[in-house]
């Protein structure tokens, strides 16, 4: 009982927990609800005791005496000693959050096998929440809420990508084998993205709707704007000038594009989706080929307009000449003559 | 209740428990630089490398050397075939190489360029060709005043980075030191070449250099 009381305390004085066992105990009557956080809490600071005895030792309720003693020990240097207490309640402070945020990333991975039964919502959350051993109460960290499940799933699936195209970039230079060529490596780039979607196909509009509200549209633009960047990047592409947009915007559009077609797909294996893809991809590369063909068009005109002018300049150099034009008052006028 | 456990220190960053209630989140100022630590660990990254400065650092010097090299290329075009021809060629090839290793400082890590690349390229054009057509004066004034504001802008640049932590900037700030360096030295050639007899010197310098001052503003963020 000590223990689970002196669990409780250092449970109630970190302010998050504190407001999610305030809850708990504002759900029911006093003493369950008591029970419950206090419960919860013993198991939530069980390993975390034992991990980190050092910092949180001192914080300890079995020796107030010998804190006692110490405090008078340090009485004369208070500077040094609020000094390292406020790095000991820093390293404190950083374990903290690095636990929150092991915890919140547990409770998100856990949620997503609820989703397809629930949907991207709080009640996916809290599912996700208990079946890790935590109150259901506990996806009240999540202030964004289903917004926080739909960006932490978009993440994954981005860093899955990027393992598996550095994985097979690797096995490509270490078999040296060509390269191949840039489209057919972004359709499947673009496809194997994509195929993530599918465990949660029923709810992916929902999703997409959820990443269009304006608390999520900062994440989700710059979530897009990675994924682009990271697919052009293991593709080759090295531009450091206005391409770089070009070709970036490009494939984002393709890519919102193709989901859209594929959240209405209904064809075997979303075959239709993936023909969709070859041939906006193909558009995408006649439009970048014609792109070029006028820069260099445009490239051709303008050094021959130069040419021209360079040329007319040099055959009609205008030669000064007096020419007498009045015999008797003897005039001359100056005339240019090429 | 409490006079039970005060001899326990219920405190959270040195203020009593009853002290901190849930809906104040206001700090005290000797708490801040613990913040402030904090949050420069979770901005520093695994390598403690700021990792949005040196974004900045290097789209803003791309951008710079990507107008210079054009501006070169204006006042080439124009001055090119005259006696300042060889010196003004001189100078762009260095502001190539300069153009080049800020590139491939920027592929290594993953920087992405200024939007507004295309403009740079006109705008330091015109201007370039516009400074020429006064006469080689005016171009040399035209790189005088440029070479000031890059100077100032490389050496605000190797002081932010030398606060923050010398010893994860090493290669950046070896480059950025040789290139102020380097435009230095083109500063003290417009000079010797009658720059400050170019026609409304005063008025000219001012003119560029409150351009230059705006386009590194924009670089840096767009």
């Amino acid at each position: 009982m000590a223990a689970l009381a002196r669990a409780a305390l250092r449970f109630l004085s970190r302010p998050s927990y504190g407001c999610v066992a305030g809850a708990s105990f504002l759900q029911s009557s006093v003493r369950p609800g008591l029970a419950r956080g206090i419960c919860t809490a013993s198991r939530l600071f069980g390993d975390a005791g034992e991990k980190s005895d050092g910092t949180l030792g001192a914080h300890s309720m079995q020796e107030p005496q010998l804190e006692n003693e110490t405090k008078e020990a340090k009485h004369e240097d208070d500077g040094s000693r609020k000094t390292s207490h406020s790095d000991d309640l820093e390293g404190e402070a950083i374990a903290g959050e690095e636990f929150e945020e092991q915890t919140k990333l547990r409770v998100l991975n856990r949620a997503l096998e609820f989703v397809p039964e629930y949907g991207w919502s709080m009640e996916a959350l809290a599912e996700g929440a208990e079946a890790e051993g935590l109150s259901a109460a506990a996806a009240g960290m999540f202030e964004q809420g289903a917004v926080e499940l739909v960006v932490h799933f978009v993440r994954e699936c981005n860093t899955q990508l990027r393992k598996q195209l550095t994985e097979e970039n690797a096995r490509l230079q270490q078999e040296q084998d060509e390269q191949r060529p840039v489209e057919e490596f972004l359709r499947d780039a673009l496809e194997s993205r994509l195929r993530m979607h599918i465990p949660y196909m029923d709810r992916w509009s929902q999703a997409m709707g959820l990443l269009l509200t304006p608390q999520a549209l900062p994440d989700s633009v710059c979530l897009l704007t990675e994924l682009v960047d990271e697919i052009w990047f293991q593709a080759g592409d090295r531009s450091t000038d206005f391409n770089w947009y070009t070709r970036r915007g490009l494939l984002a559009a393709i890519y919102s594009a193709t989901e859209l077609v594929m959240i209405q797909d209904s064809s075997e294996d979303y075959e239709e989706t993936w023909s969709f893809l070859e041939h906006r991809l193909a558009n995408a590369s006649l439009a970048t080929q014609a792109a070029s063909q006028v820069k260099q068009t445009g490239e051709s005109l303008v050094q021959g307009v130069i040419g021209a002018a360079i040329t007319v300049s040099h055959c009609s150099a205008p030669n000064f000449v007096w020419v007498p034009f009045h015999k008797a008052q003897q005039k001359c006028v100056l005339v240019a003559v090429s | 209740m409490l006079g039970r456990f005060s001899s326990c220190r219920l405190v959270l960053r040195g203020r009593p428990l009853w002290r901190y209630r849930s809906n104040e989140t206001r700090i005290e100022p000797e708490e801040w630089e613990s913040v402030e630590r904090s949050k420069r660990r979770e901005n520093g990254g695994s390598d403690g490398v700021d990792r949005a400065l040196l974004c900045r650092i290097i789209r803003v010097d791309h951008a710079g050397e990507y107008g210079a090299d054009r501006l070169y290329a204006g006042q080439s075009a124009v001055l090119g075939r005259g006696p300042v021809g060889p010196i003004i060629q001189k100078m762009w090839d260095e502001e190539k190489a300069h153009l080049q290793t800020f590139e491939e400082l920027m592929v290594r890590h993953r920087v992405r360029p200024t939007a507004l690349l295309p403009i740079w390229n006109v705008a330091g054009f015109l201007v370039g060709a516009g400074t020429a057509l006064l006469g080689k004066e005016g171009a040399m004034a035209c790189t005088v005043a440029v070479e000031e504001v890059i100077s100032d802008h490389y050496n605000n640049q190797i002081r932010t980075l030398m606060e923050q932590n010398p010893q994860h900037y090493t290669e950046l700030l070896q480059v950025l030191k040789k290139f102020r360096d380097d435009e230095m030295e083109h500063h003290d050639t417009g000079l010797e070449h009658d720059a400050e007899q170019a026609p409304g010197y005063a008025v000219l310098k001012t003119t560029i250099q409150l351009g230059c001052k705006a386009a590194i503003y924009l670089s840096e963020r767009i």
